[in-house]
């Protein structure tokens, strides 16, 4: 009966001790191929509420057909190739857009980046083909992204399209006060079938970019000259003046700066001048995890209110010139001041744009709950835009996400085609 | 003749006491710079999964390779899942930076911060040796274990105290405690599975960490490779960060 109880508890025991023992951690093996391939699929399903009075969509409808609400499904596959070997490597991304607007599908594909990198040492990278620069420290903002192209403002993070350059990294680190110095010189032709929509045509283009590390503060300075686009040159920094709060700025000068703008007889001419630009920001951490972000730019190529309020008069003399004369001039010329800068992602002078994100919000992992907020401090109009985030799986995302425009007749945002946009983005990683 | 008695036994007592030599206080600061060094070589290189463990069971895990470079530089590249592939981050002193291959420009984070959500902070994964964040403000002996309690340099520092349990036999950590100036606790990091990695490195190669802050969930780390190796300096740059793989071996 002892031995019985005996190897009873044994057993016992042994089972106790199974139970308590952790699981191991299963770790596959690392991959250390040269070669690999990733991006994503994305479906965007979006419901678009028109305001058919705005000067955005009589521009676009002269006939004044009415535009009401318009569903729109959009989808992208963005594909990332690499290939490394000893100091050579090459890179590229591709990118497939697909829509379906009022029946019609579109589809589109754009290499976003196909270049080849020589690295000889760490200290000296070289490339060669199209790519993206990645200038400046403001949030959407970036004046300073001379070669780039501008962001998407309600989604800042998405790829951009490329240039065509040949340009080289130089890398110094020193112990002390300068902590790292970097020097970018790039070449960028406009010519042939490179660069075409960069600028004037038939110039070899020189940028660069010195960047330092100094007092644990990010510097850049950077200039462009060439042709294709006026000269300029700018500055930059960044700097973390607590562990949680972060302030960074741009500064750009245009010496010979060019806009098109509208003049008092009503005519499209071009203003030549100097131009500067400002951003300056903060990024801020709270206790609680939640992220504050907001930057100011001071647009030096922008309209100023009048010169904004004489565009919307040019729309409705044009479309008042059709309706009573069939007169087309004045509309094209409206359309063309569109295209000259008028319709463009920041027309005017000053903006404000802020944005709020709680990480692992109501106490549920990888939910993110954000608005963000873009101000014309010029015409007191402005779009705001809540977004709910949900990492589903490792690999799926999930993002809600509504634009919401308010301002008056012939204020910028009141004056958007859209009054609300709904969008529902799924997003797989591959 | 009983005050000559008395004498000699005080006298001989206080032979006895003071041949009896003191025990050797411990040198905290040495101590704290052994731990560091059976932690993991002054420069190295390292292979490292952070699991995240969610109340309802289910785990979300990231592969990354990281670099170190004497005391104060260290950087990271995420290697999975897909959706954060590419993906650096690097450390020099107290500034901290991430680069999102989509995103483009290398943006500051700060160390509160967590790119990988869950418990592990920025300052946990980009973690530098002990030694150069904080001081020892003193050593309990009189456990099974050294007690040391840390005191951060500067505010800059993640965590302004730690209470970090030490073994006497090897120096190892067993468990740190991450507390607030106000000694209110934000994290408990638990070491096990001690495991040869080679070369000498004899260490935990699990970190596992729970926090009050983040009740039922549970994030591990784990080692899956380190070697000591030395590289260029150029390479804990803002302007190399793109190019981090390139060094992966």
């Amino acid at each position: 009966m002892r031995r019985l109880c005996a190897a009873f508890g044994m057993l016992l025991a042994l089972a106790t001790a199974a139970w308590s023992q952790e699981s191991p951690i299963e770790i596959p093996p690392v991959d250390r191929s040269p070669y690999s391939i990733g991006g994503f699929l994305e479906a965007r399903p979006a419901v678009v509420w028109q305001d058919a009075g705005s000067a955005s969509s009589r521009l676009r409808s002269p006939a004044g057909e009415p535009l009401d609400r318009r569903v729109r499904f959009d989808s992208r596959l963005q594909l990332d190739a690499s290939y490394r070997h000893d100091w050579f490597s090459a890179q590229a991304r591709g990118v497939i857009d697909g829509s379906r607007v009022d029946g019609d599908w579109t589809a589109e594909a754009t290499a976003y980046e196909a270049y080849l990198s020589v690295k000889p040492a760490p200290s000296l990278t070289v490339d060669a083909g199209k790519k993206t620069l990645k200038w400046g420290k403001g949030y959407i903002w970036n004046p300073a992204a001379f070669l780039d192209r501008p962001k998407t403002p309600d989604d800042p993070a998405l790829a951009l399209e490329g240039v065509t350059v040949l340009s080289a990294d130089y890398i110094r680190t020193f112990n002390g006060p300068l902590q790292a110095l970097s020097l970018t010189p790039v070449l960028l032709p406009v010519v042939g079938s490179f660069n075409e929509s960069f600028g004037e045509r038939g110039h070899v283009n020189v940028a660069g970019r010195l960047y330092a590390l100094l007092y644990d503060t990010d510097i850049d300075v950077m200039a462009l000259a060439g042709g294709s686009r006026p000269s300029r040159v700018a500055v930059d920094a960044s700097r973390n003046l607590r562990s949680n709060l972060e302030v960074h700025g741009e500064w750009v000068r245009v010496p010979a700066g060019r806009i098109a703008a509208i003049d008092a007889a009503g005519a499209l001419v071009e203003r030549r001048g100097p131009l500067t630009s400002v951003v300056a920001g903060i990024r801020f951490l709270s206790v609680h995890n939640t992220t504050f972000i907001a930057d100011y730019f001071r647009n030096g190529a922008g309209y100023t209110t009048d010169e904004m309020r004489a565009y919307f008069d040019l729309v409705d003399r044009g479309l008042e010139s059709l309706a009573t004369t069939g007169d087309e001039r004045l509309l094209r010329l409206a359309g063309a001041a569109t295209q000259a800068g008028y319709g463009g992602a920041t027309p005017m002078r000053n903006y404000v744009y802020a944005r709020v994100t709680q990480p692992d919000a109501l106490g549920v992992l990888y939910l993110m709950l954000g608005a963000s907020a873009i101000v014309n401090a010029d015409d007191g109009s402005g779009t705001f835009l809540p977004e709910v985030q949900y990492r589903a799986t490792e690999n799926l995302e999930l993002r809600w996400l509504a634009g919401i425009q308010h301002g008056g007749r012939r204020t910028e945002f009141g004056e958007k085609q859209a009054d609300l946009r709904i969008e529902m983005r799924v997003r797989y990683y591959l | 003749m009983t005050r000559h008695l008395l004498f000699i036994l005080l006298l001989a007592i206080a032979v006895v006491t003071g041949a009896r030599r003191p025990e050797a206080a411990i040198d905290g600061a040495a101590l704290l710079q052994q731990v560091d060094r059976r932690l993991n070589p002054t420069s190295y290189d390292a292979y490292k999964r952070i699991v995240n463990v969610e109340p309802g069971g289910r785990t979300r895990e990231y592969l990354l390779y990281q670099v170190a470079d004497g005391r104060d530089k260290v950087a990271a590249l995420f290697l999975l899942p897909a959706s954060d592939k590419g993906r650096s981050t690097l450390r020099v002193g107290e500034n901290m930076w991430m680069y999102v291959p989509n995103a483009g420009r290398p943006i500051r984070i700060t160390s509160l911060q967590s790119v990988v959500g869950g418990v592990f902070n920025n300052a946990d994964i980009l973690s530098l040796d002990y030694s150069t964040e904080y001081d020892v403000a003193s050593v309990d002996e009189s456990g099974d274990d050294y007690l040391l309690e840390l005191k951060a340099k500067t505010r800059n520092v993640a965590y302004d105290r730690l209470r970090m349990w030490v073994t006497r036999k090897d120096a190892l950590p067993v468990r740190i405690e991450c507390l607030t100036a106000a000694s209110m606790l934000i994290k408990t990091l638990h070491f096990r599975d001690v495991k040869d990695f080679g070369g000498g490195l004899v260490r935990p190669a699990v970190i596992e960490t729970d926090s009050p802050l983040y009740m039922g969930h549970k994030s591990s780390m784990i080692l899956v490779e380190m070697t000591a190796r030395t590289v260029e300096p150029e390479v804990f740059t803002l302007t190399f960060m793109p190019n981090l793989e390139s060094i992966r071996r």
